[in-house]
Order: structure tokens, then sequence, then C-alpha cells
């Protein structure tokens, strides 16, 4: 069983795989083109975003309109990187723009914005430029010492470049990541002022090891909030912990600050050694977009920067229950009411029946909502529909959020009766079809003339082999009711998956749109697993080494 | 020239070949079951309703003569002489200035919002208009018969362009084997796996609602699998048959093989497949076009007559026809699938 379990999941891998690669391939297609026309260059930093004085002063740039270009990784190339970007090439193209007038603007605001984690390549060029480069590099560099504080001793020296060669020589030795790693352990273990003083005078060149100390999950709160106080002040992006913030804050905000710098670490990074050599395939947009996948970490909403995965963790369980419970009804009333019609077929009750099932498979579930909506439910009884149009996740959300687990299966009761009429009818017609199908096999035959009673070799014999198209029907029923769902969500107002995706079109949140396509077809993966494991059950014979494997 | 060689007559004849004698026996059992015969009148009425939509419902005559000129089927060539003119407006100068006028059976356009000169906003089915008017006081009959156009234009178009791909990627896996079959089918799974609503919606939302054709590609993207999964097992089922190993040992081509011996017996079980694949077409057009992302608005689908009536609270007749001739549509097409399948197994 586990053996016949592993070898599906495996072959389920280039599935997945292809489903990464297909969504890729949509977002690049779609996306390419609607920034076609924008034409941001994607190392640039927003015009509009000019150098403010601290502390207003910002490198954060979460407003800049490439910032969802960033989170799906366009400025990369697709599959292989052969010039990776990080902070010591980002540097060096800035220093030849400063030697161009018409570039330097820009490449003065790009230092800057970089922070002090160029100063370990930049101070070291300084004098082999030109005067009018060296010139805006000290300007670029001025505007830096009033971020690390030593602005005042700047502007008491009477050669700036000396100045900087001289700080450089001094504190040079600082620029090291196993120095910054050393001044953040002791900064949350002893709260050492100093620590935090000197972390502050690296400046953006900490902002490596930081995240990776405030990915431990297992920091406290306290150091936490510190550690977040810093990046605030570092990134100037006002996103602080509140003090005695819960567990789910401390996550949302955790993944908040994670998925802006993921956004932004090549800009403060320097790859080397093994890191530089397996960026070429790293450093890409379909290795980015692999990890997205595989960590289910999609970022944040585009449209209002609430991580996604956690929009997720909200609206998933209530499209699953509807989507869940709708099959469970069609289970239970297709395998009864299909033995009885193939008991006794061509009678009134089957003939009728069959009908009734005709029809309903026919009838759009949308239509039979709005039916029900219209004539046998009161939508007063509905107390979530303020109206009778259907609302965009607007007053609803709430009110489901705060509903005990009894009246959210109460209220689920009419959605998943208008979701499942389709599937009812569906199983119903399949399960008498191989009902009469198996009556006329030889084994039944043989436990009849045996002189078995008819409950015996319909229970005993038939409905074993019977039931198992009715398995194989879950997973490719399981992408329809999640498609059913969502217009069934639209038209009760039920803030599931659907509700919030329509949402999404309407807002333009790419983010959450290519989020959704690839959960829902791991849901309906998932459901293909599971209904593997109980076809095995049904019918042990598909396992190895029982007989011939199944064909596709 | 060496005479080719083939299978000895006898062989030759028991292949179920879909020669007309087969055809005449498929057509005479399909006919036998009184559903399948509703079906068939469903959908031919269908079919009549679709093609000739502008000769039923339309704002201008099917032909007239208006001051001393001669107009057929203004409404197709789009006769600048009769700009600004409807069914109504020429029939009041007929009747002033003599000439004759022939109107269409229900003389209001599908997006023809000014009816007899006064508007009518959610009308009661009257004489005029057998089916009330809608929100926008446009002739409910009138748009649902254009909506028949919609529905099988979506529904057949897709089914086409989802069977042609389907059918060349299940034969060639079958045919060929190995590699190409393996990737056939991981994307075969693929597909089948993505939820078609899901998918078509992120589609829409990045490229922006686009025409009816994006639609019907989209539609055809999610629904070529059973076509590509039915070709294949077909396929490989036929090609163990012997009278295929005989033609393979014969030496005949590949190409020969496949259209003589083997497309006339798998084309059956396909064809079925495939027609079932019209009506989930149809659905999911529908339900697109009843959540707003659908087919644009002024053109008459009958999921957006059925968003019309569910916004504008319309109570009876808006919100009923549309569900209905889309229940009866997809029902029929169905029972035709489920009556070939059983005509086909039959002979």
């Amino acid at each position: 069983m586990l053996r016949f379990l592993l070898r599906r999941i495996v072959t389920l891998i280039p599935t997945v795989f292809g489903i990464a690669l297909f969504t890729f391939i949509l977002i690049n297609l779609a996306l390419d083109r609607s920034s076609a026309h924008t034409d941001t260059h994607a190392h640039a930093l927003d015009a509009s975003q000019a150098f403010a004085p601290p502390p207003a002063f910002a490198v954060n740039d979460d407003e800049s309109p490439d910032a969802y270009q960033r989170a799906l990784a366009l400025h990369l190339p697709l599959f292989l990187n052969p010039a990776i970007e990080d902070i010591q090439t980002h540097t060096a193209r800035s220093l030849i723009q400063l030697q161009q007038p018409d570039t330097r603007r820009r490449a003065i605001r790009d230092l800057i914005h970089r922070g002090a984690a160029v100063i370990p390549y930049l101070v070291p060029e300084l004098p082999h430029l030109p005067p009018d480069a060296r010139d805006a590099a000290l300007e670029a560099l001025e505007a830096i010492a009033q971020r690390i504080g030593n602005h005042e001793e700047l502007a008491l020296a009477e050669d700036p470049a000396a100045y900087w060669a001289r700080y450089h020589s001094v504190y040079g030795s600082d620029y090291a990541s196993a120095r910054v790693t050393r001044l953040i352990r002791r900064l949350v273990r002893h709260r050492d002022t100093l620590a935090l003083h000197e972390l502050r005078r690296l400046d953006t060149f900490i902002l490596p090891e930081l995240m990776s100390t405030l990915a431990d999950d297992k920091l406290d709160l306290d150091a936490r909030a510190q550690l977040v106080g810093l990046l605030c002040d570092i990134s100037g992006r006002n996103d602080p912990l509140p003090p005695g913030a819960t567990a789910e804050q401390i996550r949302e905000n955790q993944l908040r600050w994670q998925e802006w710098w993921h956004q932004r670490y090549d800009l403060y990074t320097a790859f080397t050694g093994l890191r530089r050599l397996t960026g070429t395939v790293t450093e890409t947009r379909f290795f980015h977009w692999m990890r997205r996948v595989l960590t289910l970490d999609f970022g944040v909403s585009a449209k209002d920067g609430r991580p996604i995965r956690l929009i997720l963790a909200k609206r998933l369980p209530i499209t699953l229950w509807l989507s869940g419970l709708a099959m469970l009804l069609a289970y239970l009333v297709a395998i009864p009411t299909g033995i009885i019609t193939a008991m006794k077929p061509g009678t009134r009750l089957d003939r009728a029946l069959s009908w009734f099932f005709a029809v309903g498979y026919a009838v759009p579930s949308f239509w039979l909502a709005m039916l029900v909506l219209r004539f046998l439910v009161h939508p007063s009884s509905l107390s979530w529909l303020s109206n009778h149009d259907p609302s965009y996740l607007a007053g609803s959300t709430h009110y489901w959020e705060e509903l005990h687990f009894g009246a959210f299966l109460r209220q689920l009761i009419v959605p998943v009766l208008c979701l499942s009429s389709v599937s009812v009818a569906m199983f119903s017609r399949f399960q008498r079809a191989s009902m009469l199908r198996i009556a006329q096999a030889d084994f039944v035959r043989t436990a009849r003339a045996k002189g078995l009673s008819e409950t015996q070799v319909i229970f005993r014999h038939a409905l074993r082999s019977g039931l198992v198209p009715l398995v194989t029907l879950m997973a490719v029923q399981m992408p329809f009711l999640i498609s059913g769902a969502l217009v069934i969500e639209w038209m009760f107002g039920i803030p599931g998956m659907g509700l919030e995706t329509l949402d999404a079109i309407r807002s333009a949140d790419y983010t959450w749109l290519i989020a959704v396509v690839t959960v829902t077809a791991i849901i309906t993966i998932v459901a293909s697993i599971l209904a593997d494991i109980l076809y095995a059950l049904v019918d042990p014979r598909i396992l190895p080494g029982r007989s011939t494997a199944r064909s596709h | 020239m060496p005479k080719r060689p083939s299978l000895p007559k006898a062989v030759q004849r028991i292949i179920p070949m879909f020669s007309r004698r087969a055809l005449r026996r498929v057509i005479r059992i399909y006919f036998r079951g009184p559903a399948n015969i509703f079906a068939a009148v469903v959908i031919f009425a269908a079919l009549f309703c679709a093609l000739f939509a502008d000769l039923i419902a339309a704002d201008l005559p099917i032909a007239c003569r208006l001051n001393g000129e001669l107009h057929i089927l203004p409404a197709l060539t789009h006769s600048e002489a009769l700009a600004g003119y409807d069914n109504q407006r020429i029939a009041a100068e007929v009747a002033q200035n003599g000439g004759w006028t022939l109107a269409p059976l229900i003389p209001y356009g599908p997006e023809q919002m000014k009816c007899d000169g006064d508007i009518q906003w959610l009308g009661a089915p009257s004489r005029q208009h057998l089916l009330g008017t809608d929100d926008n006081g446009r002739d409910v009959l009138a748009r649902l018969i254009h909506g028949f156009r919609t529905a099988l234009l979506v529904g057949l178009g897709s089914m086409l362009i989802g069977a042609f791909f389907g059918i060349a990627l299940g034969a060639s896996a079958a045919w060929f084997g190995g590699h190409l079959d393996r990737i056939a089918r991981h994307m075969t799974q693929t597909f089948t796996i993505f939820p078609a609503l899901f998918l078509i919606l992120a589609i829409q939302g990045l490229l922006g609602k686009g025409s009816l054709w994006q639609l019907v590609f989209l539609i055809a993207a999610t629904c070529w699998t059973d076509v590509a999964r039915a070709t294949r097992a077909e396929m490989l089922r036929v090609a163990n048959e012997p009278y295929v190993e005989a033609a393979r040992a014969l030496g005949l081509g590949h190409i020969r093989i496949l259209r003589r011996y083997m497309i006339p017996v798998i084309k059956g079980p396909i064809l079925v497949s495939a027609t079932f694949s019209v009506a989930s077409a149809m659905v999911i057009e529908s339900t697109l076009s009843f959540i707003g992302y659908g087919v644009a608005a002024p053109t008459a689908s009958w999921g957006g007559l059925l968003r019309d009536a569910l916004y504008s609270e319309a109570q009876g007749v808006l919100m009923f026809a549309p569900g209905i001739a889309l229940t009866c549509l997809v029902l029929a097409v169905n029972l035709v699938s489920e009556g070939l399948s059983e005509a086909l197994d039959r002979t």
C-alpha cells in the first residue's frame, strides 16, 4: 500500500512541475505584456522618490510601480543568469554612471538608496575617479553619512575624500559579515546598546544577517521588536512590531518583512564564492517562481499588502468545507439511489429518477442558486446578506469569521445543496450504470446461482466492484466543485477563495491570482491522491504485486 | 506498377467502417429512443435559431421598399440609407409614403433599447414583447434568440479547437508511445487538475477581458483533455486488434493504416466525448457571463441575461427563460452524446 502510494506521489511530481511551468509561462506572457508600455527599468528606482533628508529618508520603495515586477522577479532573466547582479556590480555600474553627466543624478540617487552597504565598494575607488565624478560620489557619501551619524565629523574635516579614506582604514574591518553576526548576537543576548549603536552605523550592510536572524522563530519578542525597530530605522519602511504582539501579528509582520527583503536582497547582498556560482541558476525568474510554489510563499497581496499565505489560511478552509461537503453529499445521495434504481431497472421509479437526474445534471448550479435565493430561501434568513445583491466581501467577511463552527455549518447548508446538485445527478447516474454493468458480471451470477439472497448479492459482491468507477470520479469532480464554489460563494456572499479571486480581478491583484491558480491545482492533486487511496481500498487489485498495474 | 498490398475482402468486411450503411444503422438505432428524438429536435431548433437569428429577431426588416428603394437584408449589409431606422419607424413611413416591408418574426433587435418610441423597463410579457423587456428596455425574446448564437458559437467553437488539439495529442501519444506518450499523459493530467473556472478567470484577469474569441480559446484550453484521453485509449485498444496487426504485417504505411483501419473505428467514441465537451463549454461560458467575466456586455448571452435579472430584481420571465433555454440545450447535448454512444455500441 505504502509503496503504491509513494509511486503515485512520485508520478505526480512531473504534474506539479508542469503546473509550476505552466503558471510561470502564463505570468510571463501576461505581465511582460502589461509592463511593456510602463517602461520601468528594473534596476532603477522610482524617479518620484527623490532623496529626502533624515529622518523621513527611506530606502524603501514599496510604492514604486515596479514593486510587483520585483515581487515576481521580472527584472531577472528567465532560466539562466550569466551576469548576476549584486551590491558589487550595482555599485560598479553606479561608478560608471557617475562619470557621465546625464546619468549622474540617477547614480547618486541609487547610491544613496543602497546606503552604507556601498562604502566597502565605493570608498576604495574614490582616488581613481575623475574629479567631477568624485565630487558626485562625495555628495552621495555625505547623504549616507547623515544616515549613519558621522555627518558632523565629516563637516569638520577639510578634505572629505581624505576623511573617507581614513574612515575606511579605521572601520573597514567592521564591514564583514562575521562581525555583523557577532554584533547581532550581542544585541539579542545582552541587549548591548553599544552593539546597537554600531549596527546603526553599519546601516544597510547588516541587512542580510539581520534578515536571517529574524527568520528564526525562536527569537523572543523583545529582541525581535528591537531588531524590527532597527530594520524600520534602516529601511525607512514603517512597520514596527507593536509591544505585546500576538503570535499571529508577529507572523504577519515577519512575512511582510520577508517579502520586502525577498524583493530587494540583491541590492544589498554581495554574492561570493558558492553563492555566486549557483547564482547562475538561482538568480532567475524560474527559480524564484519554483521557490514560491514549493514553499507556498506567494508574497504579499498587491491590493493591501497582506501576506497571501495568511489570506489563504482564512479563505481556503471555507472553500474546502463548501466543496468537501458538496462532495460528501453527492456520495451519500448517489450510492443508495444508484443501487435502488439499478436493482429494478425499467420500473417507473427508475425512469422517473433517471429523468430527474438527467435534468439535474443539466441545470447550471448558479441558476439553481439564483432561484433558491429568490423563491425558496428568504434572504433575511441568511442574515449576512445585507441586501439581495451579491456583495463582494463587503460586510460578509466579518460576519463569517465571527461564526462558531456549528453556526458556520448551518449557514453552509443551502449553498452546499446548490453546489452539489450537478455532482449528485452525475454520481447517481454513474452509480446506476456501473451497478447495472456489474449485475451482469459472472461473479454476480455465480453468487446468485449459489442461492444467496438478493441483499447479500448486492451488498457482499456487487457493491464493492460497483463503487470503483465512483471513487475514481472524485479526482475529476474536485476541480469541478472548486470551480463551482466560486459562483456559489459569489451568489451567497461567502468569503471563500472564489470571492477573494473575484475581488482580486477587480483590483488587479496579480499575486493573488497566480497564487490561487497554483493552490487550487495543488488541492486537486491532493484530491487525486486521496482518490487513489480509496481506489486501492475498494479494489486492491491495483496494488503492486497483486496483478497487472491499471492502465491509464 | 506493382499492386499495393491490401487485406483480403473477408477481413475488410468485418471492419466496422463508417460506410453509408453503417451510418444509416446508427441513425436508425438512435431515433428509436424518444429522449433522443427530443434531443435532436432541440439541437436542430437551436442550430436554426443560431444560424438565422438575424432573420428571426432584428431591428431592421428582412426586406423592404422604402422611398422607392429596395433594401434586402439591411441588418446584414449595414445599409447606410437605413441608418437610424428600425422596424417601427420603417412601418410608420411605409404606411405614410407607400412601399412595403417584410418585418422579421420578432421585430426587435437584441441590442435595440428603444422600442415603439417609448422605452419599457422590465415590461411584463405582452403582445408586443412576448417575454417582456429587460432593465434596459430590450426585448427579452430577441436577446434569448441571439443567445443561442453565443452559446453555440462558444460551445461548438471551443469544442472544435479543443478536439483538434486533443485528437492530435492523444493520437500521436498512442501512435508513437515512449517519451511523447509520457509527456502527453502528464500534460493531460495537469490540465485536468486545474479548476477550469479559476484558470480562465485568472487569465482573463491577467490579460484583461478580451473578445469572444479569447473566451473560446480559453475554454478550449481547458476542455481538450477528455478528447485527448478518449483518443489515446481508443487508439491503443484498436492498435492491438488483429486486423490492424495484419495491416501492419502487410507493410502498409502509417497514414494508410490510420485512415482505413483505425479512424473509422475510433471516431465514434471520440465524437461522443467531444459532444460532452460542448455542453460543459456552454455551461462555463454562461457561468462566466453570469459573474461578469464572460462575453462583453451588449452581446446577448444567457448567462448575461441571468445576470441582468439578478441585478434588476426582475421577477418572472427574465430569470426563467434563459435558464430554461440553457438547461434544455445542455440536456439535449448530453442526451445526444449518450444516445450516440449507445447507438454506436450496438452497431
